[in-house]
């Protein structure tokens, strides 16, 4: 019974990590995820024993939570610039921010995967 | 396995004459593996491990078992030998493997092996029970990251009970250790023969036995990680072929010699051993980043050795152009120090003087780490040991001879050199009881294994199957057609049978004492329930444990971990009757007063320090016979005696925990907030870096200059701390 459970508690973080991912290959993808599951969890557990806070309930709700905000951070994605869209509309990375209309466009327009040097020029030209 | 198939692969379009035969030679291999399992396994019902004498496992395992596992190397060496790769036959052969060498003595033990992963237990139920560490018990309470780990999920996961985890869990910690290993392999430019053979090695050489329920375990499998997002998406975007040095002008490079030669092998132009790295959008590398940061903050909290070898295989990388993480040895190194200032200040304020001992002891270290442990042993013991020293060399040496064949073909692996070159950083650093080499070793593996690999199978592609018939070729005949991997398979099976046959004498080959039988667990918990306070464990040791660092070979501490004291009896080898030393100890212990002795620790004190074999029985029966002694607990395996009327004094209470041992200095709050503030910045730099072109480094001096005094003030704080507390 404690197999099921165990796997369970790494898939949470785990899957999180995979969903925050989206870019990366199947197999980098499902490998950095086992190391991301593996490293909230000892995370939590480090920082429980270390702070003097040692509850194990807490840490299993920790370990949910972070890993809805990892989830829902790869939600939030940064809108990716139309091909001729005028500078000003893209949004900073970050994340966080990323108005909701631009998000959109992700859906709507499939597009080949961006060029490298796409996603860096927007700190330093302007 | 491979990241770019070749192009002949990917487009198979009629069934040649040579698939049929491809067909039989994997459904052959497939059979041979099934065969060789049930070869190995079958005849292990039948064997009596108490009849298994200095050699260890390997004197009882029946001449079935040892075929079928030589049956199960064969069978894996040919599906090497196929035209293509069979993934899913691959993958099941490395399973196979690592169940067979892993788990055999798992299968043959009802408990876990290995005294020492019982002390893993006791501090993960140390942890269970009181919420908290305490340093003065003992110096690994000073990085409990793993034991917090283990025992969160066990409690989160409502698993009471620890041995059946620290009974499988080298095999499980092995293939774990795979799935990293895997993302190092596939960037790195060479034939699936040479990544599945790298694979099926690292699990092969793995006898160090490293891979118990241990810090050291976790922090290594955080260490492949490490390495493993490092190489994948953290390289430079302009590793080209390496062009001839500038030195070299028109006129010189026509030149031909010794000399030049040398000069071209080192300095010529070479094609770098990895593939291009994997392309990875800047938000999926500063997520990646974020993840480095955590699993060197993770890996800094569980172990003390491992988080420096991921700050020195990081500054390599760096140092060969494979890394483009400039900032990222700072940060380690950084998070390293500050955690053994101010983390660690118990373990360190107590030893000064033993730390600066050890540090530069190289020669000291290198011959108790070799030599030094092969003292006084029996025999076969030392056989045993010489024979792990020959493997660790072998692997070692046709590693380096891999790396040379490489070079030869003008390949430049500058990954595998820098992670085979890495752990000798660590020689210095501690000395570890001795145990330093053996770690050496285990952190060489990733890479020794691949350079091993390379030996045998040194091409960058396969070789095509026909060749230009105006070049000739030498040994022509064996190099061409569809068996030209063979001579190549057949030189590997030689040496992976070989491996194999040591791997099962050296990694069983102290068995007789490593095992734990129930009855020794029995001992353990005969004492914690007979009194409530502290328990004063006497035991006997052939020779001064002060001068042998010597530790009784019991599960000891597996639980109640602060409840138990340790006196070592020396045991008067002439007149095993001779009880007076004992009582005496016994006297001073109190009420808790016990003596243990289990036939693991008498077979250990007859291998390695020379006791008589008859010493412990008769000892056994003069301590049954006195009047003066009562026997709590006796039988073949474990004994458990104390006082008939033990004194009342001394009774001292059982430790409280205290905690981490934090301490403070007057500069230590200013230390606190500029560590933060310091990887804050370092960090911020490194994610700047990330957006900036290529050539633009400049752009991050700002980040560098708000940096530096930060940095020199962490550094003074450090060195503050380390003046002024003791």
């Amino acid at each position: 019974m404690s197999l099921p459970l165990a796997l369970l508690l790494f898939a949470a973080p785990a899957a999180a990590w995979w969903l925050l991912l989206s870019g990366l290959d199947p197999l980098g993808r499902a490998v950095v995820a086992s190391a991301g599951g593996f490293a909230v969890i000892a995370g939590t557990a480090q920082v429980m024993v270390m702070a003097d806070a040692w509850s194990p309930f807490r840490g299993v709700l920790a370990v949910v939570l972070l890993s809805a905000v990892l989830a829902a951070l790869s939600r939030v994605h940064r809108p990716s610039r139309p091909p001729d869209a005028p500078r000003e509309a893209s949004a900073p990375p970050g994340g966080h921010q990323a108005p909701m209309t631009s998000a959109a466009s992700v859906h709507d327009l499939p597009r080949p995967r961006r060029r490298e040097d796409d996603d860096e020029d927007w700190l330093f030209k302007e | 396995m491979t990241v770019r198939q070749e192009p002949e692969e990917r487009a198979r379009p009629l069934p040649r004459p040579s698939d049929v035969a491809d067909r039989r030679a994997t459904l052959a291999a497939a059979a041979l593996l099934v065969f060789g399992t049930a070869l190995f396994w079958s005849p292990l019902r039948h064997v009596d491990l108490g009849a298994a004498n200095g050699f260890g496992l390997i004197s009882v395992l029946p001449g079935a078992t040892l075929a079928g596992a030589a049956v199960i190397v064969l069978s894996f060496m040919l599906t090497l030998a196929l035209p293509r790769p069979h993934r899913v036959l691959l993958v099941a052969q490395i399973l196979v493997l690592v169940a067979t060498l892993h788990g055999v003595a798992q299968a043959l033990e009802p408990e876990a092996r290995f005294p020492t992963a019982w002390q893993t237990a006791g501090f993960i139920e140390y942890i269970e029970r009181t919420h908290t560490v305490s340093w003065d018990l003992d110096a690994r309470f000073s990085t409990p990251g793993f034991f917090a780990f283990v025992a969160f999920v066990m409690k989160a996961v409502g698993q009471h009970d620890i041995s059946p985890v620290l009974k499988w869990a080298p095999p499980l910690t092995d293939l774990m250790y795979l799935v990293p290993y895997m993302l190092i392999l596939r960037v790195l430019r060479a034939t699936w023969r040479a990544k599945w053979f790298a694979a099926w090695l690292f699990i092969a050489a793995n006898w160090v036995g490293q891979d118990y329920l241990s810090p050291q375990a976790f922090a290594y499998l955080l260490y492949l990680y490490f390495v493993a997002i490092l190489v994948n998406w953290f390289r430079h975007h302009d590793e080209r072929t390496q062009r001839p040095g500038r030195r070299r002008s028109p006129e010189t490079a026509q030149r031909t010699g010794g000399l030049w030669r040398v000069y071209n092998w080192l300095f010529g132009p070479k094609d770098p051993g990895e593939l291009p790295a994997p392309q990875a959008s800047v938000r999926d590398r500063t997520i990646l980043l974020c993840l480095l940061f955590l699993l060197i903050l993770i890996g800094t909290a569980a172990h003390q050795l491992t988080p420096f070898l991921m700050t020195a295989s990081c500054a390599g990388l760096v140092l060969v152009r494979r890394c483009s993480l400039r900032g990222l040895p700072f940060i380690a190194g950084v998070v390293y120090a500050a955690w053994v200032s101010f983390m660690t200040v118990g373990y360190w304020s107590s030893r000064k003087g033993e730390l600066f001992g050890g540090l530069g002891n190289v020669f000291q270290n290198v011959q108790q780490s070799t030599g030094g442990r092969i003292s006084q042993t029996s025999p076969q013991t030392a056989d045993v040991q010489q024979l792990r020293i020959i493997i660790a060399v072998v692997v070692v040496g046709l590693a380096v001879l891999g790396l040379l064949r490489r070079r030869a073909r003008g390949i430049d692996d500058r990954v595998a050199l820098v992670l085979l070159l890495v752990p000798f950083s660590s020689f210095g650093l501690q000395n570890y009881g001795g145990e330093i080499a053996l770690r050496i070793y285990f952190f060489m593996l990733p890479a020794a294994c691949l350079l091993v690999a390379y030996l045998f199978f040194p091409a960058p592609f396969d070789a095509p199957r026909v060749r230009d018939p105006r070049v000739r070729v030498r040994l022509g005949r064996l190099r061409t057609g569809p068996r030209r991997h063979w001579p190549a398979v057949a030189a590997a099976s030689v040496f992976a049978l070989l491996l194999v046959g040591g791997f099962l004498t050296v990694r069983y080959g102290n068995e007789k004492y490593e095992q734990v039988r129930p009855s020794d667990v029995r001992a353990f918990d005969v004492m914690t329930q007979k009194t409530k306070g502290v328990i004063g464990v006497v035991w006997m040791s052939a020779d001064n444990p002060d001068l042998v660092g010597g530790t009784p070979v019991m599960p000891w501490s597996y639980r109640d971990f602060e409840r138990f004291n340790y006196t070592p009896v020396i045991a008067s080898r002439s007149d095993p009757a001779d009880l007076s030393e004992i009582i005496q100890r016994l006297r001073e212990q109190g009420p808790g007063g016990f003596f243990v002795t289990t036939r693991s620790h008498e077979d250990f004190q007859v291998l390695t320090a020379g006791l008589a074999p008859d010493f412990a029985p008769r000892m056994r029966a003069a301590l049954a016979a006195d009047p003066r002694i009562e026997t709590v607990y006796a039988d073949r395996d474990a004994a458990v005696y104390r006082l008939r009327n033990p004194p009342a004094e001394p009774n001292p209470p059982v430790p409280k925990p205290s905690g981490l041992g934090l301490r403070s200095s007057p500069w230590t709050p200013a230390g606190l907030i500029y560590l933060p503030v310091l990887l804050g910045v370092l960090f911020a730099r490194e994610l700047r870096r990330l957006r900036l072109p290529p050539g633009e480094t400049w752009r991050l001096r700002p980040l560098t200059v708000l940096a530096v005094p930060l940095f020199l003030s962490v550094v003074a704080v450090i060195v503050e701390r380390f003046l002024v507390i003791s």
